[in-house]
């Protein structure tokens, strides 16, 4: 190997650096994923307070949902061609909220102890907290206040009366698909690409 | 002096050892993206480096087109960390030498 002169050494050392910053820089669009979830449920409490078989609204918009969500994700990483710690942190967060979301309600239905206002609370409460997870790992403010909007929600699921818990959850979806829809612009105005 | 290895010193190798250390894996098409390196010169370096184990590879489908996706292997990002070892040894000995 030829001896190298320092210029050449600090070369190769910037295009490391530049090149390990162009691989943490790589970044996913998660816009959709928000106005999905946000629309999904909207969808399904309008179709249990105004249209037929209203106990069929939730078990099929959600399957509907996670059906979408998997071929948008696969859709998406195939897209982006490239995967990253970061991107697989903020994807465990979500899953496992989902999940979270999931289990409290299919157990809570099949048990018949689901009180409303307790999956209400819950519900909030792990949005937030999934919100403000993937503020912090992403570390993007306007993601932290989302979750500091599902908090209010979460204590104003404890105080309000129960029949204003589903204007709450309207509300608190509506958030969220007005998060979606910023960041989903946001994702895909020019200066972003 | 340190010995710079030659699989990791082509800089268009290098290049995407860097790339690869950063992220869990990669697809061809990325990869060229970033290093804007030609079709045929960036598969001819990959396979360098496939072939001396610093990463590997996973070929599949994608709509009927081939993709192969990338990932760094263990004595990949090893080699990375001692070519940066040795490249930052020679520059403070260059430096000592002045």
């Amino acid at each position: 190997m030829e001896e190298l002169e320092n210029a050449a050494i600090v070369n190769r050392l910037n295009l490391i650096e530049a090149m390990m910053a162009e691989g943490r820089h790589a970044t996913q669009r998660w816009g959709w994923m928000f106005l999905l979830w946000g629309i999904g449920p909207l969808l399904a409490i309008t179709w249990e307070s105004h249209w037929t078989d209203p106990s069929l609204a939730w078990p099929v918009v959600t399957v509907m949902c996670v059906i979408a969500n998997g071929i948008l994700i696969k859709m998406s990483r195939r897209k982006e061609g490239v995967r990253t710690t970061l991107m697989r942190s903020v994807g465990a967060v979500w899953a496992s909220s989902g999940l979270t979301v999931l289990l409290i309600a299919i157990a809570g239905t099949l048990s018949g102890f689901g009180d409303p206002r307790s999956f209400y609370v819950a519900f909030f409460a792990i949005v937030g907290a999934a919100h403000s997870a993937s503020s912090m790992i992403l570390r993007w403010l306007p993601q932290f206040l989302a979750a500091v909007v599902w908090w209010a929600a979460t204590a104003a699921a404890l105080v309000l009366p129960p029949g204003n818990l589903r204007c709450l959850s309207v509300a608190a979806l509506v958030s969220n698909v007005i998060f979606g829809a910023w960041l989903t612009y946001r994702e895909w105005s020019p200066k972003n690409e | 002096m340190p010995e710079l290895n030659p699989i990791v010193h082509g800089p268009l190798r290098l290049a995407v050892l860097s790339l690869l250390s950063a992220v869990d894996q990669a697809d061809f098409k990325w990869l060229r993206e970033k290093t804007r390196a030609t079709d045929g010169n960036l598969g001819a370096n990959l396979s360098k480096l496939e072939q001396a184990g610093y990463i590997s590879v996973k070929k599949r489908f994608i709509q009927k087109k081939p993709n192969s996706v990338y990932t760094l292997t263990a004595s990949g990002r090893k080699a990375l960390v001692d070519y940066v070892k040795a490249l930052k040894t020679l520059l403070s000995t260059n430096m000592t030498n002045i």
